[in-house]
This record gives C-alpha cells, sequence and structure tokens, in this order.
C-alpha cells in the first residue's frame, strides 16, 4: 500500500505576482538604458 | 502618386472591409456584438489595445516631434508599464467578473444610477466628439500634402470604417485592429529602412547617431524635476501613470478591449503586451523621425513643410528672399553637418551657428505666415508626410499611407463600438427600454453604431471651421479623465464612500482641473494627478457628510486568479 503523498506545497510566487514583478524591473532596466543611451550620444 | 501606391491603399482598404463583414455572422446577440461573448485570446486583444491607442495623428505627431526636439517624448509612456500592473491587478477581475458590459455600469452596482449617467454622459460628449477629430486630423494632412479632396478622405476613412463596425460589432473591430497593427508595424519598419539607406554613403549609423545627439535630438531621459516641462522622467512615471490608469482602466473604448479576452489571465496578458511592447514601439516611431531629421541634414527640406501655408505667401518679395537666404543657410549647414560628423575641429561650433541662421529663417517665414493668416502656426505634423511622398519609392508611399489609414481606422472602430456600447447598455436598456428582447438590442445597437460614425463624419467635416471648440474638445478630455480616475479609485479603493460623495467629487475634479489648467503653468501631464486627488478628498468628504455607503452597497473583490 502506498502512503498518500501530501499536498505540494504552494509556489514561493504566486505566477502572477512573478509577472509583474518582472514587468516593473524590465521597465526600470529599459528606462536605464534609454538614459545611458542618452547620455553616450547627447 | 503611381498607380501601384494606390492599389496599394485600395487593397488595403478593400480587404479591412470584408475582414470585417465576414465576421457579421459571429454577431448575432448583444454579448456577440459587444463583448465577443468573451471568447477572444490576449494576443489580439493586446494588439487591439494598441491599435486603439495609436492613433494617425500619432503616428505622424510623434515622428515629427522628434524632427524638431528630438526623442525626449518617450517618457510621457514610461508611467505606463507600472499602469498596466496596477490595472491587471484591480480593474480587470473587478470587470470581467462583475460582467459589466461598460466601466459605468460598475458605478451604478457600487454607487447610483446618477453617478453611472454622469461619467457615462461625460464619456459619451467627449469621445463622440474626439472621434471625429481623430478623423478630421489625417484627412486634413493628406489633403494637403497630397492634394486630395478632404471630404472624399474623411468619407473614406470614416465611412468604410463605421461599415464594418456597425455590421461586425466587436469581433470585427478586434480582428480588425489585428492586421491594422500588421500594416502599420511593416510600414514602420520599411519606412525606417528607406531612410536609412537615403543617409550620405560617407555617414555611418554610429557617425549619424552622434550628428543626431550633437543636434539634440537623442536625449530621451530628463531627470529634472520640473512642474511646468512638460516631458521629463518624473512627468512621465507619474503624470503618465495616472494618464494611462485612467485611459486604459476607465475609458469605455479601452474596458471594453479586455472584457472580450477569453478569461481574467488573457485580460491581464492582454494589457501586459503593451507594458512590454509600447516604450521600445515609441522609440522605433521616434527615432525614424530622428532619421527624417538627419535626412533633411543633407537633402534641403521646405523652408516651411505646410504647402498650403506655404503658397500663400510665397508670392511676396519678404518670402523670396527669405528662401534665397535658407538655401545658402542650408548649405553651410550641410558642410557643418559632415564636418561635425567626422569629428573635425570647430564641427560644433559652426554646426551650431548654422543650424542658428536656419532656425531664424524659419521664425522669420513662419512670422510672415501668421501675419497673413492671423492664426497660429505649426507644421510639424507635415514633417513625415511629406518626407514620405517626396522621397520614398514607389510603393512605400501607399504603404505608409496605408499604415496611417490603418492607425485611424483601428481608433475609430474602437471608439464607435465604445460609444455605442456606452449609449445602448447605459442609458437605452437601463432608462427607456429595460425589457426588451436581445434581437432588438442587437438592432439599436447597430442603429447607435452607425449613427455615431455619421455623427464622427460630420465633426471632421466642420473641423476646420471648429477650431476652438476642438480646443475645447481636446481640454474638456484632459479635465475628464484625472477626475473619471478619481471615481473608479473611490469605487474600487475605499469602502465607506457613496453616490454623493462620488458625484460631487466628480463635478468637484473637473473644476480643480478647470481652475489649475486656467491659472497655472503645470504641464497638462499633472492634471490627471490633480484631478484624481481632487475626487476621492471631496469624495471621502462629501461622503462622510451624507452618512457614507450603506453595507449592502459595498463592493468586495473577488480572488482572483
Amino acid at each position: 500500500m502506498t502512503e498518500p503523498q501530501p499536498p505540494s506545497p504552494p509556489p514561493e510566487y504566486p505566477y502572477w505576482n512573478r509577472v509583474y514583478l518582472g514587468v516593473i524591473i524590465y521597465t526600470a532596466a529599459l528606462i536605464l538604458a534609454l538614459w545611458l543611451f542618452s547620455r553616450q550620444f547627447a | 502618386m503611381h498607380w501601384l501606391d494606390w492599389a496599394i491603399i485600395a487593397a488595403y482598404l478593400i480587404f479591412i472591409v470584408y475582414d470585417g463583414l465576414r465576421l457579421t455572422k459571429k454577431s448575432h446577440e448583444i454579448e456577440g456584438y459587444f463583448l465577443a461573448n468573451r471568447s477572444l485570446p490576449w494576443w489580439a486583444v493586446g494588439l487591439s489595445v494598441m491599435a486603439t491607442q495609436l492613433s494617425a495623428i500619432t503616428l505622424v505627431g510623434t515622428t515629427g516631434q522628434a524632427y524638431a526636439n528630438g526623442m525626449r517624448f518617450v517618457q510621457f509612456y514610461f508611467g505606463l508599464p507600472l499602469a498596466m500592473v496596477v490595472l491587471s491587478v484591480t480593474v480587470v477581475p473587478f470587470f470581467y467578473r462583475a460582467r459589466v458590459f461598460t466601466a459605468y455600469e460598475y458605478l451604478e452596482r457600487r454607487f447610483d444610477a446618477k453617478t453611472r449617467a454622469l461619467t457615462s454622459f461625460f464619456f459619451l460628449v467627449s469621445r463622440g466628439l474626439a472621434c471625429g477629430v481623430i478623423i478630421a486630423a489625417p484627412s486634413v494632412i493628406l489633403s494637403i500634402v497630397l492634394g486630395w479632396n478632404e471630404v472624399t478622405t474623411v468619407v473614406v476613412m470614416g465611412l468604410t470604417t463605421t461599415l464594418y463596425t456597425m455590421f461586425g460589432g466587436v469581433q470585427a473591430v478586434t480582428w480588425t485592429d489585428v492586421k491594422q497593427m500588421v500594416v502599420i508595424f511593416v510600414g514602420l519598419m520599411v519606412i525606417l529602412f528607406v531612410i536609412l539607406g537615403q543617409l550620405p554613403e560617407q555617414l555611418s549609423f554610429g557617425q549619424a547617431v552622434t550628428l543626431a545627439g550633437e543636434a539634440g535630438r537623442m536625449k530621451m531621459v530628463d531627470p529634472r524635476f520640473d512642474l511646468n516641462e512638460t516631458y521629463t522622467l518624473w512627468s512621465g512615471l507619474i503624470g503618465g501613470f495616472f494618464l494611462a490608469l485612467s485611459y486604459f482602466g476607465c475609458d469605455q473604448s479601452q474596458v471594453q478591449r479586455f472584457l472580450t479576452a477569453r478569461s481574467v489571465s488573457e485580460g491581464r496578458s492582454s494589457l501586459l503586451m503593451s507594458a512590454f511592447v509600447k516604450i521600445p514601439m515609441q522609440v522605433l516611431i521616434l527615432f525614424i523621425g530622428v532619421l527624417v531629421f538627419l535626412f533633411y541634414q543633407f537633402v534641403q527640406p521646405p523652408l516651411l513643410f505646410k504647402a498650403d501655408d506655404r503658397a500663400r505667401i510665397a508670392g511676396q518679395p519678404a518670402y523670396q528672399q527669405l528662401e534665397r537666404e535658407f538655401g545658402q543657410a542650408f548649405d553651410s549647414r550641410q558642410q557643418a553637418a559632415l564636418a561635425l560628423a567626422e569629428g573635425e575641429a570647430g564641427g560644433r561650433q559652426r554646426f551650431d551657428e548654422a543650424t542658428t541662421e536656419v532656425e531664424r529663417l524659419r521664425k522669420e517665414a513662419i512670422a510672415l505666415v501668421q501675419k497673413e493668416t492671423g492664426k497660429p502656426f505649426n507644421d510639424v505634423n507635415y514633417v513625415f508626410p511629406t518626407f514620405v511622398t517626396e522621397y520614398a519609392p514607389i510603393g512605400v508611399i501607399g504603404l505608409i499611407i496605408a499604415a496611417i489609414f490603418a492607425a485611424a481606422m483601428s481608433s475609430v472602430s474602437a471608439e464607435l463600438a465604445a460609444l455605442s456600447t456606452a449609449t445602448v447598455i447605459d442609458f437605452y436598456r437601463r432608462h427607456f427600454r429595460p425589457h426588451a428582447p436581445d434581437r432588438h438590442y442587437l438592432f439599436v445597437s447597430k442603429l447607435s453604431t452607425g449613427a455615431w460614425g455619421i455623427f464622427a463624419c460630420l465633426v471632421a467635416l466642420q473641423a476646420g471651421r471648429l477650431g476652438s471648440l476642438i480646443e475645447v474638445v481636446n481640454k474638456f478630455g484632459s479635465y475628464f479623465y484625472g477626475s473619471l480616475l478619481g471615481v473608479f479609485v473611490l469605487a474600487i479603493g475605499t469602502r465607506r464612500t457613496n453616490g454623493h460623495g462620488a458625484f460631487v467629487g466628480l463635478l468637484a475634479g473637473m473644476a480643480t482641473v478647470a481652475v489649475v489648467a486656467n491659472t497655472t503653468r503645470i504641464s497638462f501631464l499633472w492634471y490627471n494627478v490633480v484631478g484624481c486627488l481632487a475626487v476621492v478628498l471631496v469624495g471621502i468628504v462629501v461622503s462622510r457628510l451624507t452618512g457614507g455607503a450603506p453595507p449592502a452597497t459595498v463592493a468586495q473583490p473577488e480572488q482572483s486568479t
């Protein structure tokens, strides 16, 4: 007889929170890149 | 224009109308007509969201702005991704699970009928007139640049869009938006390579960008905090954030887009597509404008880009003298630009002096036009179409004009669908015929879409004679958006506010923005912040004075998936 499996723990961060965090990091990186690009050529 | 360009434009128009009309069979009932039975995939909705926002005047005006002032306009969009995150967390699950047709329908559930009617009425007034402006602006430009008849351009653009939106409903709007975004992207990429190919051979790409930077056209981030400066990092991040919240979360033309998605998750994904794509796409559009600027450093541009006003003063000796001086000044600037790009000593100083002289001559020519017409003059919107019609190869001209048509039509179709939805759902069904059969509402909805389309065309045809009215419409829109956001903040973010608070708060918010706009020099991007805060403050105070919200009307957010 097999032991009943314990329920798998919920993911540390729900999927959408990771997506939202990704958007924020992406936007910050994009603005930084545009700023550095501007400085390079201004 | 060459027959091939005409053929491309005709093929685009015929295909879009056919594509929209063939979706008529999927709109048998009102939920199918207005919400596509909530069945559309995220990527189609996401492209439709972007197509709705990108109007023809954005496409043409943004490139012109980059030509005149550089790429700083991109900061306008810096708050957009964060706004999309906030909307995905709040508004998308609220509206989607409330099973509403319009954003304003939700306000009646949360507050009362008068708040819903007032917000929906303001939406109809501001967007109904704005829809006419969306058609009028590219029609005027194309009629001046290409010599087309303005009435014909308005009719072709306005009535074809009305035709497929009227019969195909939101399905037609979304799926034609997808194709129109493809036309716009292809057009942008093609024109990018066309301009790159027309820059002088001795100028490398790096030298070209350096020259644009030396001319102040590559500045994309301005970290100064100045309330009077329109495009800064902070006005974009904060003001742009509030503007994007209001536009994408409270304007029915955008709310209707994500309500057609298959699920809450797909609705969120459709908004987040803009969060990832919008800024790079604006950088691309602005960079095309910078390339046009570089092109005109080596090929003499017209002294004034607006051909009709130029023709008015062409016979004046003073203007003819300016034209002669402009030719000499251009030659000097061209030599200075090459010297600067190649890093010659003193190149920068020569270029600055030559540019100052060119700008002085342009200012004198503008003064002549203003004296002749008695009106302010701005030819920024004519730069890109002038370049395309004079220097783009055969076929590309047709493609770019089709892209301008696509940008206008995709915005107009979404506006018409939203105007019809608000008219039928918020007024006709709510106040006049609450219990009619679905077939009746579908019939009235189609009539309503057609009527709004004809109204928009009539406004567009009168636009030339309604100069000050258009300004009023634009101002009204800027007074309205932040205040509308404030009402939704009260609805979703507070528990003890009531309909009286929201109603009075909306009026107080618009009045506050009107005062700020007319008594200060604060940039318009901050109006949304001011309006939203005023509504929330007044709304809370009035709600407290009028007894707060009865517990039964307090909306509870549902668990999101």
